[in-house]
């Protein structure tokens, strides 16, 4: 909703306001996920895996999105590990161009009365990790740019600590005991969501990994879109859902969560998405990553951006985290794109 | 103030240079004023010695490569004598650059190797003019397959061209001789399945999956 009479705006205003389906001068270019890659890693020293457990290389790397690549936040959780490395799941840490990942093949919960949130949740090293990194960027950066958190939802969690296929089949065999391991896990969700509102986040990033390849839309009206709506009302701040792949048959419900947006996907267009969402709830989105952004040239990228930006999609930025050998010319031409579109209008 | 380069388009990366601190090296390529093309070496990296270790890889990809330094010291640029792009050639003689062991002495690879799986010696003569032959000692049975399977690799790894309906001999299409890059792609063009299986377990790496797609 780019509005010509509207006063130049900090990154930070200009997120706030694309959230809240407000007048921006310029569109967002936004970053619910990760931009890190290995040269940025470089630039600033600052490598994985150590960059997910160490506060200041966390928020050394992150500030990058903003500082070098001209995004209008930051995003210093790169991984989708931190909670479930606090609830005790064994971790697999890898190197510096590689993710770190939850070893789901060791589980540590069978069923229901096995769950817990320890005492220890958010002073574990791998969650302060991020309310230190947070409390970093807020006292460099003020309110310049979004500071963006992240914490998982719930079903992510659930496949993090039960197991894939084990809470699958349970979601499948036993709908009451799925729901009740949701509500519990919930705990986590809304405990480190809120203590990152309190480290500084302006918004935070929920992503909850019920994807389209194995959860049907109806089972996100099951089993999710209540308890997303409620997470509305218990985090005090601007929520972004991001769920990956193709969710076009449960955007109208995510719309009706009350979310502040919805990151979403390149399996979903640009206008068809839109034409689903209907002003209900911000889209963030959805340059491609394995394909535009790893693998093709900036032209490629500045075309996925003006297809957003002609559909009215409200920030612009990259699907998901982006792959860690992503180029930095490519991701520079995300913002390029942006401002060359709003030029030429 | 930004510290990124902008130095051409980025057309291949290593992650992790395992002989120096796993930095990464990237790899750019620009075309200059008169149409050629200029290939450079960069990494972000800021640790003392990286200039040296670029130095090594450059030096590396003249020497095994048969590319021609441009510029100063300080430019990390190369070219091939015939100025054309030869985008997958030039990569995969940067990525075979950066897997010697750095300060290894530098010798160019002859265009003639021992093909172990079929225990013959495989020979790529030059014709002039771009245009190589590939050859193989050893039994009749079998030779002729094993021979274009070969020359098939070139046209893979080097995007070369086969020569007027033959399948033993490949060519440039700047037709320009390029004898130490045949000698150095020979060792790969045995196998390009294993190149090209490299290629996608790299390309892996890097890539978050969703907890439900991660293997």
């Amino acid at each position: 909703m780019e509005n010509m009479q509207v006063q130049p705006m900090t990154s930070r205003e200009r997120v706030l306001a694309g959230l809240r389906r407000q007048p921006v001068d310029r569109t967002p270019v936004c970053n619910p996920t990760s931009v890190a890659t290995v040269e940025l890693m470089d630039l600033v020293d600052a490598h994985f895996p150590q960059a997910n457990r160490d506060p200041e290389m966390m928020a050394r790397l992150a500030a990058t999105g903003y500082t070098e690549l001209g995004f209008d936040s930051i995003m210093p959780v790169f991984s989708i590990i931190q909670e479930s490395s606090a609830l005790g799941c064994a971790m697999q840490w890898e190197q510096k161009d590689n993710w770190p990942t939850v070893r789901m093949r060791e589980p540590i919960w069978r069923d229901v009365e096995d769950i817990k949130i320890p005492d220890d949740f958010l002073t574990h090293p791998d969650t302060a990790c991020v309310l230190e990194a947070i409390k970093l960027l807020k006292k460099e950066f003020g309110d310049e740019v979004a500071i963006i958190g992240k914490t998982m939802g719930p079903w992510t969690l659930g496949y993090h600590c039960f197991g894939v296929e084990p809470f699958l089949l349970m979601s499948l065999d036993d709908p009451g005991k799925t729901k009740l391991a949701l509500e519990r896990m919930k705990d986590a969700t809304i405990k480190f969501g809120v203590a990152q509102i309190e480290a500084g986040a302006d918004a935070l990033t929920l992503p909850d990994h019920a994807t389209g390849d194995l959860v049907s839309g109806e089972y996100y009206d099951r089993y999710l879109k209540d308890m997303h709506a409620e997470f509305v009302d218990l985090i005090p701040c601007p929520l972004i859902l991001h769920i990956c792949g193709r969710t076009v048959d449960r955007m109208n419900s995510i719309a009706e969560t009350g979310m502040a947006a919805f990151h979403f996907d390149s399996k979903n267009k640009p206008q068809e998405s839109m034409d689903i969402v209907r002003q209900r709830i911000s889209l963030i989105g959805n340059i491609n990553n394995p394909e535009t952004l790893y693998a093709k040239e900036p032209d490629a990228v500045h075309a996925e951006v003006c297809a957003n930006l002609d559909a009215g999609v409200h920030m612009v930025g990259p699907e998901c985290a982006i792959p860690l050998q992503t180029s930095i010319q490519n991701l520079l031409a995300i913002p390029r794109a942006v401002r060359e579109w709003h030029a030429a209008q | 103030m930004t510290h990124l380069v902008d130095i051409g388009l980025r057309i291949e990366l290593v992650s992790m240079y395992p002989y120096f601190h796993d930095i990464s090296i990237s790899l750019y390529e620009r075309q200059v004023e008169e149409g050629d093309f200029e290939f450079q070496v960069h990494s972000y990296a800021g640790l003392e010695g990286v200039d040296k270790t670029l130095d090594y890889v450059i030096s590396a990809m003249v020497v095994l490569g048969g590319m021609i330094r441009v510029g100063g010291p300080e430019e990390k640029t190369v070219r091939f004598c015939c100025g054309s792009r030869h985008r997958k050639a030039c990569r995969r003689i940067f990525l075979e650059a950066c897997k010697i062991t750095l300060g290894t002495d530098l010798n160019p690879i002859g265009p003639s190797i021992l093909d172990k799986k079929t225990e013959r010696n495989i020979i790529v003569e030059s014709l002039g003019n771009g245009g190589y032959r590939v050859s193989a000692d050893g039994e009749d049975d079998g030779r002729d397959r094993r021979i274009s399977a070969i020359a098939g690799g070139f046209v893979k790894l080097a995007e070369m061209d086969y020569m007027d309906g033959s399948d033993d001999a490949v060519a440039f299409d700047c037709n320009s001789d390029h004898t130490p890059l045949v000698g150095l792609l020979l060792k790969r063009a045995l196998n390009v399945r294993a190149v090209i299986r490299e290629e996608d377990d790299l390309a892996g790496r890097g890539m978050l999956a969703a907890p439900s797609a991660q293997k």
